[in-house]
């Protein structure tokens, strides 16, 4: 085995193979920085180049590109709370949180250099596991998968904020909003409201990008300054990331390990791992005060999971030819255009080539972070920049983002609804990770337990499997309520005022009711197996969204679910009213249906700069012309579409 | 198949586009040992006859035994709708488990032994199935056969080639017997409005798979454009040396040849869409009787 390792670590470093490789990793930090364009963009873009090239180029290159995306798309999630991958959410809680602080190069730090550790460690067991892997990776039957999305959810409990009725309601909110489109079981459509874009269900990366960036942009709008509070640290702050990871290689080999296994399970999905490695710190950690508000590992434990991840998505995808991750399904498609095929040969008589695509991972993790180390100090810079000026090129880049998840208008009218919902989550302390991670799980769970329930019967609580994942989940929730993450724990603290106006707050729960009862209503119209699982869920939270309400009605001022962020912040931290993003952005769509994106974001630019940042002329076109064209360029080069008006 | 059912889903209509290149495809089911006796997983087999004496046997036993057997499936109204109807005509007891997403995920679900029954189409049987055949942990039963020059079914040559099993070292090398051979030996008539129902759904979901189409108002001379492209392809040593293992042995096809596919895909005659939507009704209170088109 070991000569077969070193004959393909050989091969790759010759000049032409290394060279392509490096040409992967370099598209892929571009691409990955750019929140929304994944592997597809980069693969679309080396699709001309990849016919013709030899195999173990091709591979190289193709490694190259979807190693460093879950790397560089931390820039975003740390820099602008702007979750850059559907792995790297998690990371925006405290990465952010941090960055807001001014220490967002120690954020950067840590997160590259946990991404470097997971990558390697993935790596390392892919190494040694990819020949006897098979038996292993078939233990996990349908009844596994749903216990797993079962642990997956209960990391909800150390997520949900101080009231645990809240988070249930948000959690339980996010799988319904999750079960919207064809039933898994049946092909039923459930709350379509006769939208066909709704029919395929929700796109992750639009609730992402509205339940963790909108919020904070709008927030950062009517704050009206730059994200950092205080000044960055630039290089000094790196080197205290890396030595916090040091401190903390444990915790991270812990979560480099969870991100193997769930990557390695084919049907988990990438999305989850960052939020399980998440609830996995919060848990075992002893104080939990700072998590949510810039504890630093919060950062490494999702960044050292999510790289990690990878290594262990190779495993399926090779051995099976079934992808163990969103990145992994491009992998694989970029394989059948070079005329390999994934399989059981893939371990016998093309070893060379896992092994080749196994240096290439290594190298790549490692290029990857050195690079985006190099990088961290610099780029910390924009978080000092006044938001008035950077909010526009947020507002574009998110927009942009989510518009890449189907290419239809409807994506930026949803990001905008699901904005305003998150919005009010933030404002109110509902947990908006627990809606997110409910959202996540909800289609896997329902299909995973449809499965197994016709497979085995009762008798799926019996695999031995099942019975672990399931003591595992227990003691999950146990340590879950030794402590949970609020955002909001500091301005709880503070005295209160004697009474708060409860009315919004109210309104906000009531509409959450509505949207349950409308859950059950639409359920009753489906068939048995198309219903079962949102009736379930919907008569299950119902109970605690009334208890919610009759708090809000009649319980004490004390209740930690009363809370109100607009309330209880010092006068004059909020300079503009609620709705002024929103108009704002609202504006900026509704220009968009009539001319097309490009020359509505450049109004909007310029609008904005004139009106709310009060730049001068030459400034403002500058601006403008900056931002247009590097859309432009990214547009044309990656070939992407932006919507178009009714007249352009 | 949801456009040949009416599925009311379907928002797009093939009659607003033509061929451009078209090719068939097939598929093999295929069973798990587990359920299968030792006399008969041990049985060595020389020819294509002996297969399907084989395979009927085999068939013969899960009737006798009345073995329920589940069946991962994207959705009744896909394409798995020819399979699972191949299974019923077969008196299988088989419960279809829905929900899977692809093919892929059923073969999964068949390796981890949660089903012990399953079909490919021929390039996946192919490149994925066939070693599962040769390391014992899969008993192919019948493919769904090829369409000579006539419309005739026969024997997908695609498998010809392949192995159907390894006995005491013995690689066995013959061609999987066609549904029809083995409907037909378990005392079944190829004629009636079964068997015509059988037939026009599988012409039409594996005989007219593959269709590259345009938009009909498409200028010929892009189309032209097209067809140089494809015949030139078609010249290229490369695609004649990774044909068969990516695509089988059908022939990719342009022009006159390719409307006839098409023509095969796009339409069923109406006593058996009728009848396989009443099918339908009945077997999985799937309601699309109300939804025919105008």
């Amino acid at each position: 085995m070991l000569d077969l390792v070193l004959q393909a670590l050989q091969t790759l470093f010759t000049p032409e193979h290394f060279m392509y490789l490096l040409l992967g990793v370099l598209l892929g930090l571009v691409i990955g920085i750019f929140p929304g364009l994944g592997g597809i963009a980069g693969l679309s873009l080396l699709l001309p180049f990849l016919y013709g090239m030899d195999e173990v180029s091709a591979l190289a290159t193709l490694i190259g590109l979807v190693a460093v995306i879950p790397t560089s798309a931390t820039f975003t999630s740390v820099l602008m709370g702007i979750p850059g991958s559907s792995s790297s959410q998690a990371t925006v809680l405290d990465g952010f949180a941090l960055a807001k602080k001014g220490q967002a190069s120690r954020a950067l730090g840590a997160a590259f250099s946990s991404s470097l550790l997971g990558g390697l460690f993935g790596v390392i067991i892919l190494t040694f596991f990819v020949q006897i892997a098979r038996p292993m990776i078939l233990l996990f039957g349908s009844a596994e998968l749903f216990m797993l999305a079962i642990f997956g959810l209960s990391m909800v409990g150390s997520l949900s904020g101080k009231s645990l009725v809240k988070g249930v309601v948000a959690c339980g909110f996010g799988i319904l909003v999750g079960s919207i489109g064809a039933a898994p079981a049946t092909g039923e459509f459930r709350m379509t409201f006769g939208i066909n874009y709704l029919y395929d269900g929700l796109p992750l990366a639009v609730i992402a990008l509205s339940i963790f960036a909108f919020p904070e942009i709008s927030e950062l709008f009517r704050k009206e300054t730059a994200i950092a509070e205080e000044t960055d640290m630039g290089k000094a702050g790196m080197l205290t990331g890396v030595k916090d990871l040091i401190k903390n290689k444990w915790l991270a080999l812990r979560c480099a390990g969870i991100g193997t296994i769930v990557g390695a399970i084919p049907g988990m999905g990438g999305s989850v791992v960052d939020w399980i490695a998440y609830g996995h710190v919060v848990q075992t950690t002893k104080d939990k005060s700072q998590f949510g508000k810039g504890d630093i590992r919060g950062v490494i434990a999702p960044e050292s999971a999510n790289n990690a991840k990878e290594g262990g998505a190779l495993m399926p995808t090779l051995l099976f030819g079934i992808p163990g991750s969103g990145s992994m399904a491009v992998f694989l498609g970029g394989m059948v255009l070079i005329g390999i095929e994934a399989g059981p040969s893939m371990v016998t008589k093309d070893i060379d080539l896992t092994y080749t695509i196994i240096w290439s991972l290594a190298i790549a993790n490692v290029i990857g972070a050195g690079l985006s180390l190099f990088l961290a100090g610099p780029i910390s810079k924009l978080t000092q920049i006044k938001f008035s000026l950077l909010a526009p090129f947020m507002i574009m880049v998110i927009s942009f983002a989510a518009f890449q998840s189907t290419k239809d208008m409807m994506d930026l009218w949803m990001l905008l609804c699901f904005g305003l919902i998150g919005i009010f989550m933030k404002r109110f302390g509902w947990s908006r990770p627990a809606f997110l991670i409910g959202f996540v799980l909800a289609t896997q769970a329902e299909s995973y337990l449809n499965m197994s329930v016709q497979f085995y019967g009762w008798e799926m609580f019996w695999r031995p499997g099942v019975i672990i994942i399931m003591l595992l989940s227990l003691i999950s929730v146990y340590y879950s309520r030794k402590g949970t993450v609020d955002e909001n724990a500091e301005l709880m603290k503070k005295e209160m005022p004697t009474e708060l106006n409860r009315r919004p707050q109210l309104i906000f729960a009531g509409l959450i009711l509505m949207f349950i009862l409308v859950a059950i209503f639409d359920s009753w119209q489906q068939s048995f197996l198309g219903k079962v699982f949102t009736l379930s869920i919907a008569y299950a939270i119902l109970p605690f969204a009334i208890w919610l309400i009759w708090i809000y009605l009649k319980g004490e001022a004390t209740n930690a679910a009363i809370f109100d962020a607009e309330q209880v912040s010092e006068a004059g931290t909020f300079k503009a009213p609620w709705y002024e993003p929103i108009l704002w952005i609202g504006g900026l769509y509704v220009v968009s249906l009539l001319t097309g994106f490009i020359p509505a974001i450049m109004l909007f630019f310029i609008a904005f700069f004139t009106l709310k940042a009060n730049t001068n002329v030459w400034r403002t076109a500058l601006l403008t012309a900056a931002g247009t064209a590097f859309l432009m360029l990214f547009g044309y080069f990656l070939n992407l579409e932006f919507p178009q008006g009714i007249f352009f | 198949m949801p456009y040949l059912l009416d599925d009311p889903r379907v928002r797009y209509d093939y009659k607003k586009y033509k061929p451009v290149m078209a090719y068939p495809t097939g598929g093999v089911a295929y069973v798990s040992p587990a359920i299968v006796s030792e006399e008969l997983r041990q049985l060595k087999v020389t020819s294509v006859e002996e297969q399907l004496e084989k395979s009927v046997r085999i068939i013969q036993e899960l009737i006798d035994g009345n073995i329920q057997l589940k069946y991962g499936s994207q959705g009744p109204t896909s394409l798995d709708l020819v399979t699972m109807f191949s299974f019923d005509l077969l008196n299988l007891n088989v419960q279809a488990v829905f929900g899977f997403r692809g093919r892929g995920a059923g073969r999964l679900a068949f390796e981890r032994g949660e089903v012990k029954i399953d079909y490919q189409t021929s390039s996946a049987y192919l490149k994925n199935s066939i070693p599962l055949v040769e390391n014992g942990e899969a008993i192919p039963l019948f493919s769904f056969g090829a369409l000579d020059e006539n419309g005739q079914l026969i024997r997908d040559e695609s498998f010809a080639n392949s192995p159907v099993g390894i006995i005491d070292g013995d690689t066995m090398k013959v061609n999987v017997p066609h549904f029809g051979e083995v409907y037909e030996r378990l005392g079944n008539s190829l004629s009636g409005i079964e068997w015509d129902t059988w037939f026009a759904f599988m012409s039409a979901g594996f005989g007219g798979m593959k269709l590259l189409l345009t938009p009909k108002e498409t200028p010929d001379e892009i189309i032209a454009e097209f067809h140089a492209g494809i015949s030139a392809m078609k010249e290229d040593p490369e695609y004649q040396r990774n044909k068969f293992k990516a695509l089988g042995t059908y022939k990719q096809v342009i022009g006159k040849p390719a409307d006839k596919i098409f023509d095969l895909a796009t339409n069923v005659g109406q006593a058996e869409k009728r009848y396989m939507k009443n099918w339908l009704k009945e077997k999985y209170d799937l309601n699309l009787m109300t939804t025919e088109k105008k």
